[in-house]
């Protein structure tokens, strides 16, 4: 798995390089800029928004790539390493915007009132349980559908794999959304629905009320319902590779 | 003695396109085998089925009495009929990705095979010629150790020189105590090298012998009979 990574970064380092250099001159450029804190702030959003979505989409080709490509179908390797492998570039990518935006984020720290920041240190232990679980279910769940999207649409098709796949994406999203909300009445989009806080900037001063946190154990069976899809997605991309996508 | 390759009544169907129909045959060890066949007769499927790349439709094939799978990629070194490289590789780039890899992969095979063919490490598998990358693959391929050899039009497309370059290679280099199956249609530069052939036509062998036989028993060449048999 880790060479099937080192490779996958070797494959892709030139882009990946280039768009942290370009995220890094542009978030300095905006600091160093007389613009407005506020202008700053949303332009710094912005690339770093399309540096997420770069790096997302270079991820989904890396495991499309994976998957078909002669190269790499015919090394002797696990069939779920071109999950790890592709999941871990993942993190990593996305690990490396955190830290280009944190960089920019200490810039903001000093000129914003971020005092409720203080308010999280008091949370109950389940809460920072919770928001840790929901955090790495959700990354990981999240990738492993797209990743069994591109699976099954390689599948279905030769040609067209994108639309079959956007398809499929659509139809499939749907359905476990439904599903969630129907079992646990909330869907995925509410995951982060453990903490609430209340900011507003609307007669010139920054106001907010203190952070509270969803009582009990309730967002478990959400939890527990995304972590099962995972490892069903697993075994079907498991099935494609060995049973359906033809290596070109 | 126990066959090296087991091919089972595979058959292979694109949509309504059957491609192949019904393949049976066994290979022993320390054979060279010409997989001959005109284009579109299923050469390469049948290849990548072998090799584990494409699912058959129907039958089964076993490497070593294994199944193919995961276990049988390490018992068979494929050269596919396209470039195993990626473009930001340079020679050197591909032989440790080898290297790295393959566990049976020979390091100083490698080398030695890049002196034979004349080729630069530091050169980018982009810049290469056709002919070049062709002896790159090949390079690749046979400097692992492992007991099957599948080389998937390994001349087509090169200029005779370079067809020459390669052939010298495959002799040189392949071990024998392994079998090699090359799958081609330029018949007449490869029949040389030989032991037996198998004629693919239509998804289906319709001719499997030794040349020795073609040759002693109906007193023509590989390449005469090719063309009896593929004839229109």
């Amino acid at each position: 798995m880790m060479k099937l990574l080192k490779y996958d970064l070797r494959r892709n380092a030139n882009l990946l390089l280039a768009v942290c250099a370009v995220l890094i001159l542009c978030e300095l450029g905006m600091i160093l800029s007389p613009a407005m804190l506020e202008v700053k702030m949303v332009v710094i959003l912005i690339a770093n928004f399309t540096a997420a979505v770069i790096f997302m989409i270079n991820n989904l080709r890396v495991f499309d790539y994976n998957i078909k490509s002669v190269s790499r179908r015919l090394l002797p390797v696990n069939t779920l390493s071109y999950v790890w492998a592709s999941l871990v570039y993942a993190i990593l990518n996305t690990l490396a915007v955190l830290v280009v935006a944190a960089g920019a984020g200490m810039y903001f720290l000093g000129r914003f009132d971020t005092s409720f920041w203080g308010d999280a240190l008091h949370l109950p232990v389940y809460v920072w349980i919770g928001l840790v679980l929901e955090a790495v279910i959700t990354t990981v769940y999240g990738f492993l559908f797209f990743y069994v999207v591109i699976a099954l649409a390689r599948s279905i098709t030769k040609k067209g794999a994108f639309w079959v796949g956007l398809l499929l994406f659509l139809v499939l999203s749907a359905v476990m959304d439904w599903l969630e909300n129907l079992l646990f009445g909330q869907d995925s989009t509410q995951a982060f629905n453990l903490v609430t806080f209340h900011y507003e900037n609307g007669t010139g001063t920054i106001t907010h009320d203190s952070l509270t946190a969803m009582a009990g154990w309730n967002w478990l069976g959400s939890f527990v319902f995304e972590l099962l899809l995972s490892i069903a997605f697993l075994f079907v991309i498991k099935w494609c590779v060995e049973k359906r996508i033809e290596a070109r | 003695m126990d066959a090296l390759l087991k091919v089972n009544g595979v058959s292979k169907k694109y949509g309504k396109k059957q491609v192949l129909d019904g393949v049976s045959f066994d290979i022993g060890p320390g054979r060279l085998i010409g997989l001959l066949g005109s284009n579109g007769s299923g050469k390469s499927t049948l290849m990548q089925i072998i090799a584990g790349l494409t699912p058959a439709s129907a039958g089964d094939i076993s490497v070593m009495g294994r199944p193919t799978g995961r276990e049988t990629k390490s018992l068979i070194s494929y050269m596919p009929d396209r470039p195993m490289t990626e473009s930001w590789m340079k020679v050197r780039d591909a032989i440790a990705f080898y290297n790295d890899f393959y566990a049976d992969f020979d390091m100083e095979k490698a080398r030695e095979m890049l002196d034979f063919m004349k080729l630069d490490e530091k050169s980018g598998v982009s810049i290469l010629s056709k002919g070049m990358n062709e002896r790159l693959q090949l390079t690749l391929a046979l400097s692992r150790n492992v007991s099957l050899y599948l080389l998937d039009e390994p001349i087509g497309g090169v200029d005779p020189v370079a067809r020459g370059k390669i052939l010298d290679a495959i002799v040189r280099f392949y071990r024998e105590d392994s079998s090699l199956i090359i799958s081609t249609h330029l018949v007449g530069d490869m029949e040389r090298i030989f032991d037996e052939v198998m004629f693919l036509r239509a998804g289906r062998i319709v001719h499997h012998e030794e040349v020795e036989n073609i040759r002693m028993k109906h007193g023509r060449s590989v390449d005469d009979m090719f063309k009896e048999v593929f004839g229109e």
